[in-house]
This record gives C-alpha cells, sequence and structure tokens, in this order.
C-alpha cells in the first residue's frame, strides 16, 4: 500500500505515536515495493539471485567446465551446451578447471606429475594461485575477487579464502584436514576430516555447520548457490549426489550409475559425473532430465561447475 | 544510499530521548530506501515482457 512521503520534523519536535506510525507505513511500502520488484524466471528466462543482485539470462545459456582424459592425458574444457572448448595451461602436465564466475574459471595445473598449483584464466592470460610456503595448491571455487581452494602447508591441508591479495585459512574445528570447495557471497562449502570421516561444512565467515547426509559414512558439500548445497554422500557403500536446501536432502543418482558425484549448481541446474559400466561421463541435471556430457573421444569426461 | 547506517540508540535512566535532529535521520534513513525500492523496478527491454505478480515481477521473452 502506498504511503506518503515522510515530513521531516522541526527542532523541538518529538516523537508521537502518529510519526512511529508513519516511520512504520513507510518502511513497510518499501519492503512491499521490494517485494513486488524481485525478479522471478518466466518462459526463456534464468535468474540467479546473488549477493549482490539478480544476474539475468536466457535459460539454457550456461557455461560448465570439467575435465576430459584422452590417452591418460587431462585436458581441461569450457562447453557451452554444444562446442567444448580446451582450457590448457601452457606448458602442465595436465589442467583441471574446477570453478567458473562469468568470464574468470579457476583450477589446478600440475607443473609435473603428481604436483599442484593453482590458476586464474580469464579467457585469455593464466595467473598462478599459490598458498604462501603450500606444496600442494588447489583453486577449486570463484564468485567474483574471491576464490576458495585448498592448499596443504607442512603436510596439513587446509582451506582458503583469496581476495585478490590475501590469504585467510580455513580451518574446521577439531578436523584434521580441511580444504573449501565453493562460495557464494559470504558462505563457503568444503569438506572436513574429523577422527578420519570426512563431513561436508557450510561456513558464513564465523560459524561452521556440519552437513552429513543421514545415514551417510561419508558426505562432501562440494558447491552451493543461495541457500542450496550439493556434494556427494556414500550411503551402505553406494556413492550418491544430493541437493540439500538447508533442511532436506534429495538425492541425485543418474540411472544405472554405481558413482554419482554432484559437484556445482547454478539455479536449478546441477552438474556433476556418474560412472556406468566403468565409464565415467558428466551429466547435466536439470532436476528432472539428465543431459550427457561427454567430451569427444575422451575415455573420461567430468563436469565439475556450471555458471 | 546517500544516508549512513543508523546508529542504535542508548536508554538513559530518564528514559530514552530522541532529538528531532535523530530523528530526521531515521526520516532521511527510511525516504533513502523508499528511494532505492523504487528505482530497483524491472523495466522491460526489447524483446522481453514483465508482469508485476504477488511474488514478484515475472519476466518472459517475447
Amino acid at each position: 500500500m502506498i504511503y506518503p512521503k515522510l515530513d521531516r520534523v522541526r527542532n523541538g519536535g518529538k516523537m508521537s505515536v502518529e510519526l512511529v506510525n508513519g516511520l512504520i507505513k513507510r518502511t513497510e511500502y518499501a519492503a512491499d515495493l521490494l517485494k513486488q520488484y524481485k525478479c522471478v524466471a518466466g518462459t526463456g528466462i534464468n535468474i540467479k539471485q546473488r549477493y549482490d543482485g539478480a544476474t539475468i539470462g536466457s535459460a539454457g545459456k550456461y557455461r560448465i567446465v570439467g575435465i576430459a582424459s584422452i590417452g591418460g592425458q587431462f585436458i581441461g574444457y569450457l562447453y557451452n551446451g554444444s562446442t567444448f572448448t580446451n582450457i590448457i595451461y601452457p606448458g602442465a602436465f595436465g589442467t583441471i578447471p574446477l570453478g567458473i564466475d562469468s568470464q574468470n574459471i579457476v583450477g589446478n595445473a600440475p607443473p609435473t606429475a603428481g604436483t599442484f598449483q593453482g590458476f586464474l584464466y580469464n579467457g585469455s592470460t593464466f595467473i598462478n594461485i599459490n598458498f604462501p610456503g603450500a606444496g600442494l595448491n588447489t583453486a577449486i571455487g570463484i564468485q567474483g575477487s574471491s576464490i576458495v581452494g585448498q592448499a596443504i602447508v607442512d603436510g596439513v591441508s587446509r582451506g582458503y579464502l583469496y581476495n585478490g591479495s590475501t590469504f585467510a585459512s580455513i580451518f574446521f574445528p577439531g578436523a584434521s584436514s580441511t580444504n573449501a570447495r565453493g562460495i557464494d557471497g559470504a558462505n563457503i562449502v568444503g569438506i572436513a576430516t574429523v577422527s578420519g570421516v570426512s563431513r561436508g561444512y557450510l561456513y558464513n565467515g564465523s560459524t561452521f555447520t556440519s552437513i552429513i547426509y543421514p545415514g551417510a559414512s561419508l558426505t562432501s558439500a562440494l558447491g552451493l548457490q543461495g541457500s542450496n548445497i550439493v556434494g556427494q554422500a556414500t550411503v551402505g557403500g553406494v556413492d550418491i549426489g544430493y541437493l540439500y536446501n538447508g533442511s532436506t536432502f534429495t538425492n541425485i543418482i543418474y540411472p544405472g550409475a554405481s558413482v554419482t558425484q554432484a559437484f556445482g549448481i547454478s539455479g536449478s541446474n546441477i552438474v556433476g559425473s556418474a560412472t556406468v559400466g566403468g565409464v565415467t561421463i558428466g551429466f547435466l541435471y536439470n532436476g528432472s532430465t539428465f543431459t550427457n556430457i561427454i567430451y569427444p573421444g575422451a575415455e573420461l569426461t567430468t563436469a565439475y561447475a556450471i555458471n | 544510499m546517500k544516508t549512513r547506517e543508523l546508529r542504535p540508540i542508548n536508554p538513559t535512566p530518564q528514559g530514552v530521548g530522541i532529538s528531532a535532529e535523530y530523528i530526521n535521520s531515521i526520516i532521511d534513513r527510511i525516504e533513502d530506501l523508499v528511494q532505492v525500492a523504487e528505482s530497483q523496478k524491472p523495466i522491460a527491454g526489447e524483446g522481453i515482457n514483465i508482469q508485476y505478480t504477488a511474488i514478484g515481477a515475472v519476466i518472459k521473452t517475447g
């Protein structure tokens, strides 16, 4: 309901019931406007609500990153639903893109076998992202100028948040190992190993919340957007993907797969990998249908992130 | 936003006293909020149709 603009009070004016009610009604008017102007996706539109605004695009337009193995060599790729574009760090033993936000892609590129070096790729240039003093580095998730990942220093794995100039370590309390996999606004998800058992976690910058799939022996939290988290759980010895909305777990199981992993989420789209008949393929799942992502000629394809 | 975040007030033994200046700070802040809210209205561009509903502005192609 429209409520007229408030008049400023004169010097010596006091707070009255009428004035308080005016403040309340004018505030509620602003709240109504914000509710009314919230963007909702209709036909042909995809809307991604972010902490810094709403990204509006055409439905069906997406960018997926992952890896393909050809002759035992890992090749990074960017896939738009019809075309694969290779992502290859010059001179690296392999290139593994793990996260994407707009034009920016993060991942790791081992200089030699058995090593890991994080990178940020903006579509034309690779920049190394290496935690100071770390023996192994992986950049895994990105949003805006914030990058999360994993670094191993003196044999101990930690998660990190990198803002473009400074690294902040992320240690899950009591964990022997922590990594950070995904970021959305102030929220970060990852994996922590406590007493030898892996669990997912959500970290809001001050508090850690464990994410444990009911009855699972292992749970991983691998990607998030808003209140939705995707990951993997091992239940009865079987690896399944899941979507967790903060209260309920929904299984994501590729038909006929012995292993399903859900790595990334954007809007209603989830990407991951499935192992069927001993062959691992990538998939895009829109909540009802799985679409295969198979790099031409590859013996293995995995889809890690979607934007 | 033109205005700054409002600071909380503290009670005194005499109760809560708010000056006219502070009341005007609240009013300015709310008017600022209204202005921002009004400016967030989605406007349909070429090839886009927008319907304003109770759940928000539904954006469609065409």
